[in-house]
């Protein structure tokens, strides 16, 4: 199937509009409006996703284009998850990040469609980078809770509760992607653990996260702010990871074809 | 013996704390420089100290769940002090056979070889106790884009006792055969065929995996399962 790449960031820039009506809408109290908003951003998401992977003929997870687009899907179902599963509400906040996620893929990465590589060949590919997408996302959720923990000081400890409850429900799946890279690089690379920058900034932010956790049961979790800073400088090491890794002539390595 | 149960109660989120850093070093040093910093006699000694500690809390946690992936990070940490190389030095001794070397192969096609290179091809490290030939490199091409969709090579192992039958290594599904892994990460077809091969021994690796196998099941069963036992435990006391 023959799809011009800037039809697909048109279609991207498409999506990006309902999203971003939708975190409008919720932010002004417009629940109704807003929940049907991120469902049609999440449905052309969808057929995005849907036309690129068709279009290259495999899980479209290969480069920063592919995954940003992956990410935007995956917040209205998480979004849906977090709010009735694990009661931490936010779903304006959850659009916006879907529309910001699209802002890139529509403007700044190439949607030049590019055969996968024998290297990513592998069945451990999809869930490798989807465990570790999903955690991301989650994670992210987490942060933005905890930087309203940190801007209203620490009084509320609902918030920082229920940013512990996103950490939570994200490290398992932090881990398994973890897990998962390690016996694919077995496979791919002929060793668990090569020292590749990529697989230590992973390491890095897992590292974290088990740091959080333990924090934590030192402490009783009583250091309300203390808590909130450590799940942000997570945050930081995640976005490190997904963009500074991939883009910069620093880091290069063996996970060298996300660009 | 409080403050000394606390001293150690810190100790956990310090030690992470510094590892995490020593990451993060190790990312600007590049892969291999990082390899021997975290292989380093000083970085050797905190290994074998957070193995003893990870076996002390593994007898002295009371959850199965923090049994659990606690006894992950011991395996993992384990099997991957026995599989480095000073591993398999010690191991070699203890058992009194030959120390099995990790490094590369370039395979002619149709020669039988044994010699094991460093990464650059530049020094020899060392031999297999069997070798292995070629028989043929091929590419697979993918006919709408035009490129590489696989790459296989089939080889032989020769040792004694006379021929294994044919093995065809990819890329994603190495050989397993003698104790070592033979992953493939190159070569050409045609006339001068060849193959390049990674080496690396399997000590340790079993343990390795089944550590992460339980790490990641304490992590879910602490994370995910043990909250909502808890809300359901609470709901049936309600």
């Amino acid at each position: 199937m023959a799809i011009e790449p800037a039809h697909m960031s048109l279609l991207a820039l498409g999506a990006t509009v309902p999203y971003a009506g939708a975190a409008l809408a919720l932010v002004a109290g417009r629940r109704t409006a807003g929940v049907w908003l991120f469902r049609a951003g999440a449905a052309l998401s969808a057929v995005a996703v849907g036309l690129r992977w068709g279009q290259v003929g495999h899980v479209p997870m290969q480069n920063l284009y592919e995954v940003f687009l992956v990410m935007a899907l995956l917040c209205y179902p998480l979004s849906e998850f977090c709010e009735r599963r694990l009661r931490v509400p936010g779903r304006g906040e959850d659009a916006l990040m879907a529309a910001l996620l699209l802002v890139p893929v529509a403007f700044i990465f190439d949607a030049t469609p590019r055969p996968l590589p024998p290297m990513l060949r592998s069945w451990l590919f999809g869930p490798h980078i989807l465990a570790y997408l999903t955690g991301y996302l989650v994670m992210f959720k987490a942060g933005v809770r905890s930087a309203h923990v940190l801007a209203d000081g620490g009084a509320d400890g609902e918030l920082e509760e229920g940013a512990h409850r996103l950490v939570r429900f994200a490290f398992p799946l932090l881990t398994l992607g973890l897990v998962l890279g390690s016996v694919w690089g077995q496979r791919a690379w002929g060793d668990y653990w090569n020292w590749d920058p990529k697989e230590l900034w992973g390491l890095t932010m897992w590292l974290v996260y088990v740091g959080y956790f333990l924090w934590r049961d030192v402490t009783g979790g009583l250091r309300r702010r203390a808590n909130a800073a450590l799940v942000l400088g997570g945050c930081g090491v995640i976005v490190v990871t997904l963009l500074w890794v991939n883009l910069s002539r620093i880091f290069a390595g063996l996970h060298s074809y996300a660009s | 013996m409080r403050r000394l149960v606390r001293v150690l109660r810190w100790a956990e989120p310090a030690a992470v704390a510094l590892l995490a850093v020593l990451c993060v070093a190790g990312t600007f040093l590049g892969a291999e420089r990082a390899r021997a910093m975290f292989n380093s006699a000083p970085l050797a000694a905190f290994w074998v100290l957070a193995l003893l500690w990870a076996g002390v809390r593994v007898v002295a946690t009371g959850r199965v769940s923090g049994r659990l992936a606690l006894l992950g990070v011991v395996l993992v940490l384990a099997g991957g002090l026995w599989g480095s190389a000073s591993g398999r030095r010690i191991s070699s001794r203890l058992f009194g056979r030959d120390e099995p070397i990790e490094g590369y192969m370039l395979l002619p096609d149709g020669r039988l070889c044994d010699d094991l290179f460093d990464g650059a091809f530049e020094h020899r490290v060392g031999r297999l106790p069997f070798h292995l030939a070629l028989e043929e490199f091929r590419f697979d091409v993918d006919q709408a884009t035009g490129g590489v969709r696989e790459y296989s090579a089939r080889v032989t192992v020769f040792a004694e006792g006379g021929e294994v039958p044919e093995a065809v290594i990819e890329v994603n599904r190495p050989l397993h055969w003698g104790g070592y892994h033979f992953s493939l990460q190159g070569g050409d077809s045609g006339s001068r065929a060849y193959a390049i091969l990674r080496a690396k021994p399997d000590s340790g690796l079993w343990a390795v995996y089944a550590g992460m196998a339980l790490l990641c099941g304490g992590a879910f069963w602490i994370c995910w399962l043990r909250p909502v036992a808890g809300r359901l435990g609470r709901a049936h006391g309600d």
